[in-house]
Parts: C-alpha cells; structure tokens; sequence
C-alpha cells in the first residue's frame, strides 16, 4: 500500500481516518490490478448457460477494467430473457456483456449520535458498503441476417459469450475467450510448455545464425538460374551437333589410346592398338644397338657409353696442403645409396607411325576408357597413371610438358627426356666407410671425366671410394648418385706439399650441367687427405656425415681436389654402327635407347639407301599421310646404320649401346582385324549407327587409283557373337580438319537397321595393298536406338 | 543421275546411291554430300516409301569397302 492511515495513543479518530482504511487499500489493489496484471478490460467467471428456448443464465464473475473490479455473485445467477431479440426470418447474434457500476449497498440500520452533551442518539437506515457491481446485459443491436455480425460495443462494456439466435431459439452460445482474464496456473503451464520447446529446439536456434552464415557462403559460389539453363542450352546445342538421337538407348565411343575397350583376347584380333587402331607387325627383329667397329678412333666407349673421341682437361682446381684431414676420424658407416640413369631416348620411323589425333583425348584430368582402365593424369610428369599402377606417357603432335618432349611428325616420333640423369630407372647400392664429402659449382655445361684428390698418407690396404651426386639444399644426396669410381690402395699416390701427386677416380664420362654437385668419398681405412683450411673457395664445402644420409658442413675447411672434364676433338662425327635388318625387307624402324642431347647439341640416326645417308626425321619425306617413304620403297632387307654426333669442343651428345639400348626393325601386315568389347544396349535395340574416323586414307572415295586402303566394319551378335552382319547403308564424309586427298581423314557412318538385339560388337577390318601405305583408324562412336 | 538404271535389286548386294536432299534412316540423317552405299533390299523399301522415293537415284552396283570375311 502506498498510504497507511496512523492512529496514536489517546488520538481521536476522525470519519475520513477510518474510510481511508479502506480507500487505501482498495487504491493500491487498483493500482497492482491496473498496472501490473489487467490494464484494460477482462473477464473471469460469468458462465452462459441455456437454460430455456430463448433463455440464458449467466454465471458469477469478475470484471476487470482500468485496475478495478467488478463483481456479480447474484444468487442463481443472472437470467437473460432474450426472446425479445429472436430474429424474425434468419439469424441473429446477441452479445451477453457486463459492465461495472459502483453502487452502495447492504443498507442497515446504524445509530447515529444526535447530541454529544446528552448522549442522544437515534436510528438511520444507511448503506454500509459500497460495491463494485458487474452489471449482465445482452446487447443486440446488429440487424439479422443470415451471417450475423457482432454488435459494436462501448469501450467500458466487456463481452462475455456471443449467442446466435433464429426464430426457434438459441442456436449457439460462444464464449468470449479473447476477453477471458489469464490466471497464473495457465501463464505457468504455458511457460512450461516454453522451457520444454526451448530445450528441444532451442538448442538449434543457437546455432541459426552460423547454419544461416554457412548456406549465405554456399549460395554465394552457386550460379543463377538464368546461367544454368544457358549451359543447358548449350549442351542440347552439342548433343544436336554430335547427332546424338533423343531416343538413344545406349551409345560409346573409343579412341584407341588403349586397349581398354577392345578385346585382344578374341581368336580373330589382328591387330596394333597404339594411337589408333593399326596394322599389327607381319615380321620383327629386334636387336642390340652396337658400334660397327668397336675401336672406332672416332668415338670412346666407355662402359657402353659411346661420346666423340675426346681428351681429359682441367676444368675446376682446388689444390693446397694446408692440414691433413684423416677420412677414418669420422663415424664408420653403411651408406645405401641410389644411382640415376642416363635417360632415354625414342625414334621411331616409318610409313606405320601415322600421327592420329586422338592423342589430345589424354589430356583430361581423369578418364574412364571402359572398365579396367581408370586413373589419373600427373601433369607435372604428364603421364597418365592408370590405377594399377602402370604409367603412361601422353603423347600429342608436338608436346613439351616438365622436361618430357615428344615429337609426332609424318612419320617419325621421337620421345626424349630433357634431364640428363633419371630417377624413373635407379640402382641401388651400400658401402660402408668412413665418410667425407666436397661440393662444388659446375658453371658450365659439360662432361665429367674424372675427379683428382690428393692422399697425404696411404694406409697399408683398404680401397677409397667415390660418389658424384647431386645436391639437395646444398648438401649432397646419397639418393642422387650420378656415377661412382673405386681406387684400390695399390693406385693410390702419396702427395707431399712440394709434390702434389694426384690420386684420379675415373667416372664413365657424366654429364653435369650448371648446378651444384658433390663427390663422396667413402673408405674404411686410415687413408688421410690433403685440404685447405679458411681459404676462399667460396664455391663449396666440406661435409662429413654420421649417419649415411644427414651432412654436416665444416666452412673452416675444404678437399684439395681438381675435376677434369672431357674435351672433344672434333665438333661433328658420325659413327657407324650396325646394320639394320629384317627378312623380306624393313617397313619401320623403332631405336629405344640411353641418350641424352645436350642443350646445344644435335645427335640423329642415319641409314644408307643407294649410297645416300637419309637422317631418321621427318625432313627427308615432307609427303604426309601414309604415302610410300623413300627410304622404305622397295622393303630394303639390309640398311647401314650411323649415328652423327653434332656439338662444341665443350658439350656433345651421348648414345648408350648397352644391352639396354635396342633397335627394332618391323614391317606391317597387309590386313587388320579390331574386335571391340562387348556392348550391352541394356535393351533391345533395333536400330544402330557407327561412325569411324580413318586418318592417312588412301581408299575411297578419291576412285580407282588411289584405292589402295579398303575399311569395312561389321556387327558380331547371336550365340558367341558368331553372326556377322553388314551394315544397311555406308555413307562417307570428308574430314573437314584433315581434307587431304589422297592421305586426310574419312569419317565413315555405318547403319544397321531392322535389328532386334541387345549386346553386340563389332569387327574392323582394313587391308592395304602396300604395307608402306598404312592408315589407321582413330575413333569409333557407336549410338544404339530402340 | 543415273548412269546405269538398275531395276532388279539384289537384297544382299550393295548399291551406289545419290541423294537429292536429306533423308532420315533410324535417328540419323543421311546428307547429299556424303557417299552413300546401301544393300539392295533397304534400296527397295526407300523407293516404296513416297517420301524417300524422290530423293533418291541409284547409279550403279557397289562393293562393300571391306575386305571379305
């Protein structure tokens, strides 16, 4: 209470102290009422009930307005008579509503003092409360009708129930929910209602904000509608263009890169799957590379590696005898290390080695040829890497991809390595010893020979060996180990100060380019060697190593050493070397051999027909497309073989001869037969196209005197596919990329109609009547229809 | 145009065929420019079909394109 009326001892009270016990406390219950629980208008109570035709009964209750309330507790209840409302024809609504009145009350006789002298008094009937009385009323103002609205009602008078009335009765009574006063018990229940939503759902609410965050971010990268439906446009344009019928059922495609949707399995198959379906080989000889005349004074053959004759000379000198450094101080050792290869290189010649554009369908990122052949395609090496394991070079017309180059031309391909040392093939060793190390820069292009270093005391045995490796991050890599060279201790020399005889590890001559580079040595005896210590030799250091693989440099120190390259006499030189060969006459030539060209070097493969030299390129035969090769006309049994070396007194190129570097002679068949894989349509088919792509034609439809090539491609169904069918119509177009006539491309469509069939193949089948004008075929596309 | 009218058709046997325009066989289009060959008995049923019959004109007998199996 905001008021509270005082009383003090003795005090006399007057009328207004003892109303406002009251008034104070009917205030502050407004007050709470008004402002804290009911501010405007409600109800709680006042049931309506039928309780005759046209007769309701309503309830006690309270009302509730601007924080006072009203009370109806008429014993019974109120009874409305509402036949005075009954619509005459349809219906109407009345609205049962109460409103508040303040009215005295409970009138009674009291005694009032007359006269304070005598005490008179005398007797008056007066109200002895005051109530706040909820007045029931029905309100039907609103006409009839027979969708009866509700009667407007003043802003003090509250609605309680709504009766629909007709002529008969009542029809409906319905309570006033929206003016019902909530109690606690309901608010409570409802927040409880809440606390159990909140703790089922709320939980994910929390989390909107970033759920919303993450869907803003992917909607961001996704593209419009408007841009899908344009992409969709387009690939309807190039399904139309590849005529790829609306009711196919089935179709493939097979560019014969592999043989991965062909069967080479079949009895019949007769055929070379390599960038194209061709002639399989009639004859072959393979054979190892080899000098002619093994002394030739010409060239040197060290350890199977032919260069042009040359002399050792000084290149990279580093001699002093400052301190003795004993190679045995350092930890013994076992030291694995790996040893690179020369690369390799590949030429192949011939009328066979037609170039087929299909070669640019390696350069996907992932393929799926058919079954069995899915995998990867490693740019860096640009090489694809099939699944199980097995690895491919791509090739294309003219590629140059990390250091591989491949080169197809009319009729000469040619597959290099640019690093002169692989690690596709290695070799891998151990020796075990004490460790010490020495790298220098090689700044110029060239040939080692040899490394010199200079012992300052020979123990009584034990041999010294050498490793010339590459560096990583400036140390040396036992894993890129160029060549090695052992001295036995009989070969070793003492150098003393005022003779400083050196001590030369011979290499099979190795090419090092502009880099950095180490040699290891590697001994288990005491065997001491001469270095110098603080000098300038800024171009490297000394390391020794604990473990075999990790090195740990010394700056204070560095090997005496000198490193001697080789020197060629001569700036060209060809060689010959064995004559190729192969019975009833060569048609194509394949050399896979250990090579490396030089940057600035050339080295070819030349063959001798009629006293002239041809050079194994495509120069000599400009008449692409298959035509007959000058050098092949007449299938030759017999063709001398050279090799011509072409570079500086400083850089040449090398070619290995090893049992490794191989020649193969070949000729072609006249005929060839592809069998595909299976194809499966899923369902019967009647209808079936083929389309074939044969590049280098010779055949029809350039007439008579160019049909040298003929093509035909027939259906294999039935029981073992054993029924062959020709197609219904053969059609044939030019190739617009390759209209060359004789020597372009074809595109040949096959249509077979009529068919009822479900899996089938199909059979190639080419012949020539030259098999030094071969063609190939370089892309089938079969649609099935239903 | 014709250089040899052919009137008995050989089913098995193939012909050279010229087109006038356009004709459909299954769900591809066979065009003028290109060189056709067809067997005998499809060459039947396109000069029975009113709308194939007309752009049709059969020069002469042909080989398959194939070596024989």
């Amino acid at each position: 209470m905001e008021k509270r009326v005082v009383f003090n001892q003795w005090q006399k009270a007057t009328l207004d102290d003892f109303n406002n016990l009251s008034v104070f406390a009917q205030e502050s219950i407004d007050t709470i009422v008004g402002e804290l629980l009911i501010p405007d208008l409600a109800f709680s109570g006042f049931t309506v009930s039928q309780t005759g035709p046209a007769q309701v009964t309503v309830g006690t209750g309270h009302l509730y307005y601007l924080g006072k309330v009203y009370l109806n507790d008429s014993t019974g209840g109120s009874v409305l008579d509402l036949s005075s409302h009954l619509p005459a024809a349809t219906k109407k609504m009345v609205t049962i509503a109460v409103y508040g009145t303040e009215q005295d009350s409970q009138l009674e006789a009291r005694t009032f003092l007359t006269d304070a002298n005598t005490r008179a008094t005398v007797a008056r009937e007066v109200a002895t409360q005051e109530w706040r009385w909820a007045n029931v009323t029905a309100v039907a103002t609103a006409p009839e009708g027979p969708d009866p609205i509700t009667p407007t009602l003043a802003a003090n008078v509250c609605p309680v129930a709504y009766v629909i009335l007709t002529p008969a009765g009542i029809e409906s009574i319905v309570r006033a929910t929206d003016f019902v006063v909530p109690t606690l018990r309901e608010e409570d229940n409802r927040l409880n209602d809440l606390d159990i939503w909140k703790i089922q759902i709320g939980t994910r609410l929390d989390t909107l904000q970033s759920d919303l965050l993450a869907l803003a971010s992917m909607i961001h990268g996704l593209a419009k509608w408007s841009f899908v439906h344009a992409v969709a446009a387009d690939l309807a344009r190039v399904k139309d263009l590849v005529r790829i019928p609306e009711q196919y059922t089935a179709w493939g495609a097979d560019h014969f890169l592999t043989d991965a949707e062909s069967d080479p399995t079949h009895a019949d198959w007769l055929c070379l799957i390599e960038e194209g379906a061709r002639f399989p080989a009639a004859a072959i000889e393979n054979d190892q590379l080899g000098l002619l005349n093994p002394f030739d004074p010409l060239v040197i053959n060290t350890n199977s590696t032919v260069l042009p004759a040359w002399d050792p000379i000084q290149r990279l000198i580093n001699v002093g005898s400052d301190v003795e450094m004993s190679i045995a101080q350092y930890q013994y050792q076992t030291t694995s290390y790996t040893q690179k290869t020369m690369s390799r290189r590949v030429v192949r010649y011939g009328t066979p080695f037609t170039v087929c554009t299909n070669t640019w369908y390696w350069d996907e990122e992932t393929h799926k040829w058919g079954p069995g052949f899915t995998g990867v395609v490693d740019y860096l090496n640009w090489t694809f890497i099939r699944d199980t394991g097995e690895v491919y070079n791509i090739l294309s017309t003219a590629q140059n991809y990390a250091g591989h180059g491949f080169y197809r031309l009319a009729k000469s391909w040619v597959d290099t390595v640019e690093e002169p040392y692989w690690d596709i093939v290695t070799s891998t060793h151990a020796i075990s010893g004490a460790i010490l190390s020495e790298s220098f820069v090689n700044s110029q292009d060239g040939w080692i020979a040899s490394i010199d270093v200079f012992f300052s005391r020979v123990a009584a045995s034990g041999a010294c060996t050498m490793l010339l490796c590459e560096c990583t991050n400036g140390m040396p890599d036992v894993n890129k180990v160029l060549a090695q060279s052992s001295v036995d201790v009989v070969d070793m020399h003492v150098a003393t100060p005022n003779n400083m005889v050196e001590t030369t590890f011979e290499f099979e001559p190795t090419f090092l380019g502009r880099d950095r580079y180490a040699f290891i040595l590697i001994t288990g005896a005491n065997h001491y060697v001469w270095a110098l210590s603080d000098t300038n030799f800024v171009a490297g250091t000394m390391f020794y190593s604990t473990d075999g693989q990790w090195f740990q440099g010394d700056l204070t120190k560095d090997l005496a050493f000198r490193v001697n390259f080789c020197q060629f006499r001569a700036n060209q030189s060809k060689v010959q070397l064995q004559s190729l060969q192969l019975q009833n006459g060569i048609a194509a030539i394949e050399l896979n051999n250990r090579q490396f060209v030089p940057p600035g070097c050339e080295f070819s493969f030349e063959v001798q027909k009629n006293g002239v030299w041809y050079t194994l390129a495509d120069a000599s035969n400009p008449n692409s497309g298959g035509g007959p090769d000058t050098i092949f006309i007449g299938l030759p049994p017999l063709l001398p073989l050279r090799a011509s070396f072409t570079g500086t007194k400083d850089v040449q190129p090398a070619l290995g001869v090893a049992s490794n570097s191989r020649v193969t002679t070949w000729r072609p068949r006249s005929d060839f037969t592809h069998i595909s894989e299976t194809r499966d349509a899923g369902s019967t088919i009647t209808t079936l196209t083929c389309d074939v792509r044969v590049e280098a034609w010779r055949g029809q439809p350039w007439g008579s005197a160019q049909n040298t090539h003929t093509l035909a491609v027939k259906l294999m169904s039935g029981v073992a596919f054993g029924t062959l069918t020709d197609p219904t119509t053969v059609s044939e177009d030019v190739a617009p990329d390759d209209p060359v006539r004789p020597g372009g491309a074809v595109i040949r469509h096959y249509t077979w109609t009529g068919l009822s069939l479900q899996q089938y193949r199909f059979k190639i089948l080419g012949t020539t009547d030259n098999v030094l004008t071969t063609f190939h075929v370089a892309e089938r596309i079969d649609v099935a229809s239903a | 145009m014709p250089t040899t009218p052919v009137t008995n058709y050989e089913d098995d046997a193939y012909y050279h065929v010229e087109l006038a325009r356009p004709i459909r066989v299954g769900p591809a289009w066979l065009r003028p420019e290109q060189v056709h060959r067809m067997k005998g008995a499809f060459v039947k049923q396109l000069l029975a079909d009113k709308v194939t019959a007309g752009a049709l004109s059969v020069t002469g007998k042909a080989d398959d394109g194939r070596p024989a199996t």
